[in-house]
């Protein structure tokens, strides 16, 4: 059951007011408490995390593919269902475009962003494919990162939080704004890039 | 919220307002509506939401993912930047109140008395505190002074309390826990920030902060000030209690040399009233003297980490600070210097092992009073010390962890602090872990070097019969041993249903040589005549320790989430000697059997948080403190993107209540904590 929702209102006087009409219509349905918790996957949060970090970064101007982000999951990184969510959407006047690929540095020319599956530091030909083609190259762990992997998530108890390896992301030719450098647990500015 | 900065890119939705799905109101009403919200947060919501809610999400199954932060077979507590704000704590001993198995007592504007599994005391010395890894307890008793280390609260990143002895990594006198503040990275401060805070109790606090980049790495600056006014005294004598500090810090972090250099420092002045009873050498009996602690302080901090081309890690750190005191006891003038550097093994098969190296030094001055001196008033003391750690992955869910620290300090000579622990996980959500460990805590200067003449208004009847004022004196020995503890720990860690979350710590502690006082002789002494009844430091105490800590948080809905921490000690200590006796149960009768909380976090709508938190301490029955319920409460609203007000009212439950009564040496007063309220005010610009 869902509500439409009031468009976006400063006062919190008649912002209130509209949800609770909402409220009302949604009220008796109890019985979902416990479903936000089974529902909170893994895949489905970390293509939140992905989505976020595409409003963060900008790439370099291309005068091919204008109007698209290319977004390229390898195949085990994120379940496809929870990534196709993102098709269509659009940043920043962009739309963006996912699709499934193997990983390797070749495909790179076709992203604008990969997330690997594994929790190795990216290859050197992923590395150079990246710097050349200026992609995001998204993964999981502290080795992701530090080995010249330009975004990592990992766990922190059961939550995510995220490193930005930033001398690697700007040898890439990608800029980040500064909102998401603060809610990154580090940041890492040595190691291989 | 930050992520409706207005860095944030123009056409993506702003991460408060949702396209779709129903945005419930802050009527009561509409709680039952939660649930029903809840209901339909199937996949496609999350990526509709912003990176700071994203971060806030439980998730389920996360065991399977590749783990960086391993879980540590040890009793953790991990405060996060938001768990700190959110409980509305204005101080970090405050903050620290979340924590199982952490006591803590506010005892003055700017005092506390904070300690982990007993043997808490105004000067409690058997937890080791760090900011960034720079020690900041005093080594003249021993015991942290928390007034002259008060930070901007929005620059600590997370708090890590570790229960129970990490004496192989960190320094010796870890014997019940290490807290360690850790600061963000200078990047995520970049910009300007501002809070006021202002009310009843906390008069005015001011915290302003400026980070950029610089070169090729980012610093910032922060500046500090404050003032506070305490309760009465809790023996019902007016006191002017007030504290007031001002402190300005810098960090900065840059590439350096191949790796990466943080520097950070700071220099603070803070002053808490006090008004104490000293021993007056005119009569031999008790003069009040009303006046200040005043510290001045000031620090830096290097640290420099470097990739090995093995894959290994290697980092240095060296840390200089100073700190002078003015105080009614005496003036401290102290200087220390710590160096250490570690190497983090690349991992060989199924080791992965890091060992380290330190040198500590610490010059320390302290000028004569009548109510105390130091046998010598200046006193250089080192410390050197080594540790190894190896993991060992004996299957790919079985660690064992095997490691020792060597010490070598000016006092006592040699110490060795092994420990082994063992971290299974059973399953794919369920951690099992178990640890014995050796600790030690060498004696403080005090203990050691020091003559203490306490004031009291007893009398005993001299040889011609007439009153003589009693004067207890207390002198340190050579003789005095550091203090030891074994300690068996184990527990659980994991997620028994959906969306919550359990940990659970058990322990048993065998305190020895703990250090206390033997009356060793009373004598008769003139002018003026007096009995001195004089006691030496010795380890004439032990202790055994038994208790449970747990914690616990449910994500009920999925705008509100509830944390429960629950704690239980039995603290049996035993005294030989003739005042043994009486010490054990001063010492077993501050530490509260139970201690508990219950928070709730509940994000009424996009803009607006309440979040209340319930405390509840047991009676401490040596020092005349009954059982307590406090209830905190923090209502936020971001009125603009980067700009939140907040109203927060704290000890809401009762007018004035005394959490403690120290009757130790240094007396540092003994206020009582009345409920306050206060609004504030910040922005990020």
């Amino acid at each position: 059951m869902r509500c439409r929702a009031p468009p976006p209102v400063r006062s919190l006087r008649r912002r209130a007011a509209g949800r609770t009409r909402c409220a009302a219509v949604a009220g008796a349905v109890l019985a979902g408490a416990g479903a936000s918790a089974e529902a909170a996957s893994l895949d489905a949060v970390k293509a939140g995390f992905v989505f976020n970090f595409t409003k963060f970064v900008s790439w370099p101007a291309r005068e091919d593919e204008a109007g698209q982000v290319r977004l390229c999951f390898e195949r085990g990184s994120i379940s496809p269902e929870a990534y196709r969510e993102l098709d269509g959407k659009t940043v920043r006047g962009t739309t963006v475009h996912t699709r499934t690929v193997k990983g390797a540095a070749g495909e790179l020319g076709a992203c604008d962003l990969a997330v690997f599956a594994a929790g190795t530091p990216p290859a050197a030909s992923v590395r150079r494919a990246a710097d050349r083609n200026g992609v995001l190259l998204i993964g999981n762990g502290l080795g992701f990162a530090r080995g010249g992997g330009h975004i990592a998530l990992m766990r922190r108890g059961d939550k995510l939080r995220f490193r930005v390896n930033l001398r690697a992301l700007r040898r890439a030719g990608l800029e980040v704004r500064s909102g998401l450098l603060r809610l990154a647990e580090e940041v890492i500015r040595t190691g291989d890039g | 919220m930050d992520s409706c900065k207005k860095d944030t890119p123009a056409a993506a939705p702003c991460g408060r307002y949702r396209a779709r799905g129903p945005r419930l109101g802050a009527t009561l009403a509409a709680a039952i509506a939660l649930a029903a919200a809840s209901a339909r947060a199937e996949s496609g919501d999350f990526t509709e939401m912003a990176l700071e809610d994203l971060m806030d999400v439980e998730i389920t199954a996360l065991s399977r993912y590749p783990e960086d932060v391993q879980d540590a077979p040890a009793a953790v507590s991990v405060l996060s930047r938001s768990d700190i704000r959110r409980a509305g704590a204005t101080t970090i001993p405050d903050a620290l109140r979340l924590v199982p198995g952490v006591q803590v007592a506010q005892v003055g504007a700017g005092s506390w008395a904070v300690s982990a599994r007993g043997f808490n005391a105004a000067t409690a010395n058997k937890l080791l505190v760090m900011i960034d890894g720079r020690s900041i307890y005093s080594p003249f008793f021993s015991g942290t002074v928390w007034d002259r280390h008060d930070l901007v609260l929005d620059n600590v990143e997370r708090i890590e309390v570790v229960r129970g002895p990490g004496g192989a990594v960190w320094g010796a006198n870890a014997v019940n826990g290490v807290i360690n503040i850790i600061t963000r990275d200078s990047a995520a401060t970049d910009g300007s920030y501002a809070r006021l805070t202002s009310g009843t109790g906390e008069n005015a606090i001011a915290e302003l902060r400026h980070g950029g980049a610089i070169g090729r790495g980012t610093a910032r600056v922060s500046a500090k000030a404050r003032r506070r006014r305490g309760g009465d005294a809790v023996d019902g004598r007016p006191l002017d209690d007030t504290w007031t500090m001002g402190s300005l810090s810098f960090r900065a972090d840059t590439p350096l040399a191949g790796g990466e250099l943080t520097l950070s420092g700071g220099a603070r002045r803070s002053e808490t009233d006090t008004r104490v009873d000293l021993f007056d050498p005119a009569t031999a009996g008790v003069r009040t003297e009303t006046g200040s602690n005043d510290t001045t302080a000031g620090h830096l901090n290097g640290r420099w980490r470097y990739r090995l081309p093995s894959g290994g890690r290697v980092q240095l750190r060296g840390i200089y600070d100073h700190t002078a005191l003015a105080s009614a006891f005496g003036d401290i003038d102290r200087n220390r210097l710590d160096l250490r550097g570690q190497h983090r093994v690349a991992t060989r098969g199924r080791h992965s092992l890091i060992w380290g190296l330190r040198f500590r030094t610490i010059h320390e001055s302290v000028g004569e009073t009548p109510s105390q001196r130091m046998r010598d008033d200046t006193r250089i003391t080192t410390r050197l010390s080594g540790f190894v750690q190896d993991t060992i992955s004996l299957t790919d869910r079985l660690d064992l962890i095997l490691g020792s620290k060597l010490s070598r300090n000016t006092y006592t000579g040699l110490d060795v602090q092994p420990n082994a622990r063992v971290s299974w996980r059973v399953a794919p959500d369920h951690t099992l872990w178990g640890s014995v460990s050796r600790a030690v805590r060498t004696p403080s200067r005090v203990e050691v070097d020091g003559i203490l003449r306490f004031a009291t208004n007893a009398t005993v009847p001299g040889p011609t019969g007439a009153p003589l004022p009693v004067v207890p004196v207390i002198r340190g020995t050579d003789d005095v041993d550091a203090s030891s503890l074994i300690a068996y720990e184990a527990g659980y860690r994991g997620r028994p249903l959906p969306g919550t979350r359990l940990a659970v710590s058990a322990f048993h502690n065998d305190h020895d040589d703990v250090i206390g006082a033997r009356r060793i002789d009373t004598q008769v002494a003139a002018s003026p005549a007096r009995a001195r009844f004089v006691s030496v430091f010795t380890n004439n105490l032990s202790a055994t320790s038994t208790g449970v800590e747990v914690e616990a948080n449910w994500q009920a809905t999925e705008r509100l989430r509830l944390t429960s921490s629950y704690s239980f000690i039995d603290l049996d200590v035993d005294g030989r000697g003739p005042t043994g006796g009486l010490q054990a149960g001063a010492i077993e009768g501050r530490t509260p059997d139970h201690q508990g909380t219950l928070r709730s976090h509940w994000r009424v709508l996009d803009d607006l948080r309440l979040d209340t938190t319930l405390r509840a301490t047991d009676e401490l029955p040596a020092a005349g403190v009954s059982a307590d319920v406090q209830l905190d409460a923090r209502l936020a609203w971001e009125v603009a993107p980067g700009t939140q007000l907040e109203l927060t009212g704290r000890n809401l439950l009762d007018a004035e209540t005394t959490e403690f009564r120290t009757v130790q040496f240094p007396d540092f007063g003994g206020a009582t904590v009345e409920r306050s309220v206060f609004a504030s005010i910040e922005a990020r610009f």
